[in-house]
């Protein structure tokens, strides 16, 4: 039973249950009726737990992507999952999982400005989306925009970033939180996978960059464990435990947060944390992220 | 008061209509004051009601330029935000009716929370619901 019908009986019948315990005084009750203010308490507590399934947010793989282009590497094709194989995946958690992997193979073809290879990632995410019945994110309109916009490069970003963004709003407006969950996920590890490929070379920037992959795991991790023990999270819980595992290997030395104004007035945020992260981490970290995404995309 | 101790509870566990609002809301009034910026892909919109209190955990890259909007529906009156670090030191406060965005640069990575207060409408006869969202976009820091 699809959780949003489910969710929706159940609000109808509680809200019934506390209506109909506030009508009348009876003074011969033969059932003891919670106190409402009871009810009202656990109601809220709920509806925070659901807020918070809400409220969440790591650095979208376009970040990712965009610091890769940006030390001057280059575009390969060979690093991607291939499209042809998108209606071989099955299974809404390996197709949700998979929908964030070509989420971020289609941010990295969008960076590097690769038009005709951004089409088809999104008609690839498209199609896989709708397998797994999301028929009002990712639409038609927005392969249309894509294609009117292919020679604006900032154009294009902003419609794969918006197309991504509002499948998450479709599937939380659907209380379908747990398959955004996987999305993210998803996109998570192709994006940590990718830089670890790129990051092979001895690039500071880009070590940096998945060291501080650090946090947005811990983040992503206590978001999943909000979900409690369910099946469909289980397994990816295990694997992603096994890289945060590898993290413990990235030092952090706290420090304090410091904060000025530029000349044109704009805030200026740095700290003086630091995190350090040896060869033996980073070398654990990438054949971690390279077993697991082969895991979820292997045919 | 009786009567709004009865509906809080269904209007609080009755998300469907209002959720599809709050997406149009934000894509339609929210998302254009990311204009020069890149949204981030997550989507951090839900139905609150005056008292309410939300946070968000983010994590900013180095090198980077970011806004921050917060966007609350006029229903609401306004939203009051802070930014915080880890530690719970306050970087920047602010109120969605007064001025909504918050524009920074990063130097280094780190993780901050954005704190999200509803102010109580004291003189309110009814209690109103409303969107909330957050919205994050970025871009190359000059």
């Amino acid at each position: 039973m699809h959780r949003k019908n489910a969710y929706g009986l159940f609000s109808l019948l509680l809200g019934f249950s506390i209506l109909l315990a506030s009508c009348g005084e009876s003074t011969d009750q033969k059932t003891t009726q919670p106190p409402v203010q009871t009810t009202l308490d656990s109601a809220e507590v709920a509806r925070m737990k659901e807020l918070e399934k809400i409220f969440f947010s790591i650095p979208s793989p376009m970040e990712m992507s965009s610091l890769i282009k940006e030390k001057g590497y280059q575009f390969d094709q060979n690093k991607l999952i291939a499209t042809s194989n998108v209606d071989k995946y099955t299974g809404e958690s390996r197709q949700a999982i998979m929908l964030g992997v070509y989420g971020a193979d289609l941010s990295y073809t969008a960076i590097f400005d690769q038009k005709q290879m951004t089409m088809e990632y999104f008609a690839a995410a498209q199609k896989l989306a709708r397998s797994m019945g999301v028929d009002g994110a990712l639409t038609n309109d927005l392969i249309e925009r894509l294609d009117k916009h292919q020679e604006n490069r900032d154009s294009m970003l902003h419609i794969v970033s918006e197309a991504y963004a509002d499948l998450n709003g479709y599937l939380k407006e659907n209380q379908r939180i747990e398959v955004s969950a996987m999305i993210v996920a998803g996109g998570w590890i192709e994006a940590l996978y990718l830089s670890t490929i790129y990051g092979n070379d001895g690039s500071t920037d880009l070590r940096q960059r998945i060291a501080e992959q650090k946090y947005a795991l811990n983040n992503l991790m206590s978001y999943l464990d909000k979900f409690g023990d369910t099946t469909s999270l289980k397994e990816l819980r295990s694997d992603l435990k096994t890289i945060q595992d590898a993290y413990a290997g990235v030092g952090e030395n706290k420090g304090k947060t410091t904060s000025s104004k530029d000349d044109s007035g704009t805030m200026v945020i740095g700290t003086t944390t630091t995190l350090s992260m040896d060869d033996a981490t980073l070398a654990t970290i990438a054949t971690l992220a390279k077993n697991i995404r082969t895991k979820y995309t292997a045919l | 008061m009786k009567l709004i101790k009865i509906l809080l509870p269904l209007l609080m566990l009755m998300p469907l209509a209002s959720d599809a609002q709050c997406r149009a809301f934000t894509k339609n009034q929210c998302l254009p004051q990311l204009d020069g910026y890149v949204q981030n892909d997550n989507y951090n919109s839900a139905m609150l009601v005056p008292g309410d209190d939300a946070e968000l955990l983010l994590t900013f890259y180095g090198g980077k330029e970011y806004r921050l909007v917060i966007c609350a529906h006029p229903i609401l009156g306004s939203a009051d935000y802070e930014v915080t670090d880890t530690n719970g030191d306050s970087i920047f406060k602010g109120n969605s009716a007064t001025g909504n965005s918050f524009d920074f640069k990063m130097v280094n990575t780190q993780q901050l929370i954005v704190k999200l207060h509803i102010p109580e409408q004291k003189s309110a006869v009814s209690v109103h619901e409303g969107c909330v969202s957050v919205l994050v976009g970025s871009k190359e820091s000059n």
